[in-house]
């Protein structure tokens, strides 16, 4: 993937363009080590296509480097024509001359290509200079490639640039360093972390490759690189330099000076080195990756007695960063150091709502746990789980709950038990054991209860997360009583969180319970009073508020809410929350036949998640498979199922929409048994569910089949009307609501020649091929005779055919419109009418205008 | 990678110049798609040039339809497709 290099690229191909109208040109490319000098130049190259001729050469990165390297490759390059170029000892300006010679005769243009002339022999050096000074009059592009970085003052390279580049001829590019946004690209579904990428590479593309390439360590190859050249260093500046290293920025120069020799000379010559850059009161390496990479070179012995000098200074200085003294204690191997600040650095992330930096701080105490408190460890895996959660990583967080589970059995402390059980089962909803969660949660409530001084915090928290259970199963009945229950406890407890999170629960019962109103009023309560107080709950809220308003298909509602939460998700680190909010967002889009919306949301969500069965991915996926099956396209059927088979033993909400989409698939193939074989099950658990959309998508499917003839209880209206063949108040219902494919399913189940006329516009507009497909089939086998085509006709622009303005012209002179009259119909100068009518007139090669109109009539616009 | 086989109406007829223009249209097709990562391996034109058959190398058909919306060019039908060799059943 080429990342910002478009203007590069054009740039080179201007230069081309010229060498080719006969002024050749030297392009000087330069950039930092790994900016993608080469990539850059193969690109290019490729983008050619043939057009021209290609000659390569590169010279050593060698102590004593071959002499002209890059001619030796010239001749061995295949077709280049100058194979024989050292076959007979001429010497070196006779052989610069015949390279010359073939630029300036080639018939085809050439680009002659020089790689990494930083490390140019003297006698390659000559020939750059050579065949710059006379590139002009030829029709080829030079193109030198050079680390800027690597050329100082005194490097030989730098007196040929000095001559070459005052010429006309020349031209210098450089090749920067990706941008954050370019970076976020390119680390894409790796799971590396995009900032932590860009500050260790700085967006140099090289790093960037490599570190992606080689997982979460440094890859050896860039580390060897930097440590190559610091090994060249004397004892003294090297000890300055390996003090810094263990800085994770930038170093004191007094610190690096105590922590190395003492001696100030060895700080001025390791930054005269190069290696290091000082701004007078600190220090630091020129690149992040060159310090970690001096740091883990040096032997361990010398390493953790740095970083322990380190802790000491930095007590000294402010003994309360704990995220600091961690990271040294951690680097150390200092177990009881680490346990005494990664505990509380971990705290202190979680509560700035740092999850990542918690969950890291966390691991590492848990590390050294023998050396901690017991009921401390305890708490603190419990703790853990909760952000493990939060990171969509359930098996480690689960493994964390159990471990703290065991402890608090022993200890028989049964409030804690409680909550371990009620974590678990919300942990085992992620994998999809809903019957395994409830069974958690009925625990929990059932220890509480049990013993006579549970807290009523405890018991409220125990209740409701049980009450969640069953509005999970779309269990209103179930589901209430228990959430009211909650609410007592949580009023008795006179605990305002508690109380916030069972209104959660209870308003998304009353939204199942059918009582909508109040429900998005009092979630959008929840949300509200729950931002500042409560991150967790205020996610969930605003989650729920437009997944449950999707699922009752209330679009703005969910639309202005999946918005809220992937904003909110995105600048607090919740990405499972984000993920699930923008697989909604496909979901909804398209429902509302936004088909290209619909790909673009879920297709990152498929892409980034790890977990297949997790809610985001099955609701994406079954999205794109239902986008697929509408439009016709490969792979419909196969995400579809994939997606139920993924889904398997999660909850009705999760599947049903999958479910009927592959219903929908065997329909179209007039597959009935099918349609059925997927659908009996899932319909039977639709009747017993709160769930008049399921109920209703299902039935219809059903019936379609032809294994139900009335619509089943309670189900959605519009399913209902047209299960009850009512198309016409089926379709209006469905355009209330905003869903432009069900219009037209119901208008085409109208039957009548102008409501299936009417469904074929909709179906054309959609891009739904099968349906326009079926349509037009219907209505040319009830005797119509002219059915309309297909909207590519009036609205796309073909290769050499017309634009749309173009068109719009043409259907104008066809209906005798004058230059000023269509002029004024398109607000439009009458010149500019000229323009194209002259450009009609030649792409479809008429005399005439009058032709030009006959020319339309034909195609039958 | 998969292979598509992409129907294409053109009513008004498909006419590509020998021409600079012609030269352009298709290099801005060929760089759309790399865009999208999808190749254009080659097309079937049919006699009155008004369906092309094109053979497309891409990741998925969302990004075979991406990148034709990029060209401006119309999809009637993609179907994922693989080689039958006749020769491989006949022996040459």
């Amino acid at each position: 993937m080429l990342l910002e290099r478009d203007d590069l690229l054009a740039a080179l191909k201007e230069a081309l363009d010229k060498a080719v109208e006969g002024s050749g040109r030297m392009a000087l490319i330069a950039g930092e080590a790994g900016s993608g000098k080469t990539t850059l130049v193969k690109a290019f190259i490729e983008s050619l296509d043939d057009a021209a001729l290609i000659i390569t050469g590169a010279c050593d990165p060698l102590t004593t480097p071959r002499p002209l390297s890059p001619l030796l490759d010239f001749a061995a390059n295949d077709g280049s024509g100058l194979e024989g170029l050292f076959a007979l000892e001429h010497d070196n300006v006779t052989i610069f001359h015949e390279v010359l010679d073939r630029l300036r005769h080639s018939i085809r243009p050439v680009v002659m290509v020089i790689e990494d002339a930083h490390w140019a022999d003297q006698a390659t050096l000559d020939f750059i200079r050579f065949v710059g000074r006379r590139v002009a009059d030829s029709k080829a592009l030079v193109l030198v490639t050079y680390r800027d970085d690597e050329v100082g003052p005194d490097h030989p390279l730098r007196s040929v640039l000095g001559q070459l580049i005052p010429l006309t001829s020349t031209q210098r590019l450089h090749v920067p360093l990706l941008t954050v946004d370019a970076v976020t690209t390119l680390a894409g579904d790796s799971g590396t972390s995009p900032s932590d990428l860009f500050r260790l590479t700085d967006g140099n593309p090289f790093y960037v490759t490599e570190i992606l390439a080689a997982g979460e360590s440094l890859p050896s190859s860039v580390q060897d690189a930097v440590v190559g050249r610091v090994a060249r260093l004397e004892d003294g500046p090297r000890k300055v330099v390996d003090a810094v290293s263990i800085a994770p920025r930038s170093l004191d120069i007094e610190y690096a000076s105590l922590l190395a020799s003492g001696r100030m000379d060895d700080v001025d010559i390791a930054v005269g080195s190069g290696v290091l850059e000082s701004d007078g009161r600190e220090l630091r390496f020129r690149h992040e990756l060159a310090r970690s990479a001096v740091e883990t070179s040096m032997p361990p012995g010398r390493r953790h007695g740095l970083h322990r000098t380190m802790i000491g200074l930095l007590k000294e200085e402010d003994p309360t960063d704990h995220a600091r003294l961690a990271h040294h204690a951690i680097k150390a191997e200092q177990p009881d150091l680490i346990a005494e600040h990664a505990l509380v650095a971990a705290e202190e992330a979680k509560q700035r709502g740092a999850v990542r930096e918690e969950v890291a701080f966390s691991m590492a105490a848990l590390e050294v746990a023998d050396l901690i408190d017991e009921r401390e460890v305890a708490d603190m895996r419990m703790r853990a789980a909760e952000s493990l959660y939060v990171l969509d990583l359930i098996e480690p967080a689960l493994d964390q709950v159990k471990l703290a589970l065991e402890w608090y059995q022993r200890e028989g402390l049964v409030e804690q038990q409680a909550e371990a059980h009620r974590r678990m089962s919300t942990l085992h909803l992620g994998t999809g054991q809903v019957e395994k969660s409830l069974a958690e949660s009925q625990q929990s409530v059932d220890l509480l209860e049990s013993v006579s001084d549970a807290s009523s915090n405890s018991l409220a928290t125990a209740t409701a997360t049980l009450a969640h259970h069953y509005m999970l199963r779309r269990d209103a009945t179930h589901g209430l009583p228990i959430a009211e229950k909650a609410m007592e406890y949580a009023t008795t407890a006179n605990s305002e969180t508690t109380t916030l999170s069972v209104k959660h629960t209870m308003a998304c019962l009353e939204l199942i319970a059918g009582r909508l109103d109040d429900g998005f009023t009092h979630l959008r309560e929840v949300v509200d009073q729950a931002r500042e107080s409560d991150r967790r709950l205020h996610t969930s809220a605003i989650t729920n508020l437009g997944s449950g308003a999707g699922e009752m298909r209330r679009y703005d509602l969910a639309k202005e809410a999946l918005e809220e939460a992937v904003a909110w998700g995105e600048s607090h680190d919740m990405d499972g929350g984000v993920r699930y909010a923008r697989s909604w967002q496909a979901r909804v889009a398209f429902e509302q036949g936004r088909w290209e919306d619909s790909v673009r949301f879920a297709e990152p969500v498929i892409n980034t998640e790890l977990n297949p069965a997790s809610y985001s991915v099955l609701t994406a996926k079954g999205v794109l498979g239902r986008v697929r099956v509408r439009r016709g396209d490969p792979g419909g059927k196969e995400f579809l199922e994939a997606t139920l088979e993924d889904s398997e033993g999660h909850h009705l909400q999760h599947r049903w929409s999958p479910a009927s989409g592959l219903a929908e698939y065997h329909w179209l193939r007039g597959d009935n048994d099918s349609m059925v074989e997927g659908l009996q099950s899932m319909f039977d658990a639709a009747l017993v569910a709160d769930s008049p959309w399921a109920r209703g998508e299902l039935g219809y499917w059903m019936w379609k089949a032809g294994a139900i003839a009335k619509p089943p209880a309670d189900a959605a209206a519009p399913f209902a009307h047209q299960i009850l063949g009512n198309w016409q108040q089926a379709a209006d219902a469905w355009s209330e609501i905003g869903c432009p494919y069900e219009v037209a399913l119901a208008l085409y189940e109208g039957g009548e020649v102008t409501s299936m006329l009417e469904a074929l516009k909709i179906f054309d507009s959609l891009g739904a091929k099968p349906m326009s497909d079926r349509t037009r089939a219907e209505l040319r086998n009830s005797g119509m005779e002219s059915v309309p085509r297909g909207p590519s006709l009036s609205t796309r622009q073909n290769l050499a055919g017309l634009t749309n303005r173009q068109m719009e012209v043409l259907s104008l002179i066809g209906r005798g419109f004058t230059n000023s009259e269509i002029g004024k119909e398109l607000f439009i100068s009458k010149k500019t009418v000229e323009h194209h009518v002259s450009a009609i007139l030649t792409k479809l090669g008429a005399g005439s205008r009058e032709e030009a109109a006959a020319t339309l009539e034909k195609m039958g616009a | 990678m998969p292979r598509y086989m992409v129907e294409r109406d053109f009513p008004n007829g498909l006419e590509i110049p020998t021409t600079q223009d012609g030269r352009a249209a298709m290099l801005g097709v060929v760089n759309n798609n790399a865009t999208e990562q999808v190749t254009w391996v080659q097309s079937f034109v049919s006699g009155d040039k008004t369906k092309t058959f094109c053979v497309y190398d891409g990741p998925t058909p969302e990004s075979i339809r991406r990148a034709a919306g990029l060209s401006e060019l119309p999809i009637d039908q993609i179907t994922e497709i693989s080689v039958l060799d006749p020769y491989f059943y006949v022996g040459a």
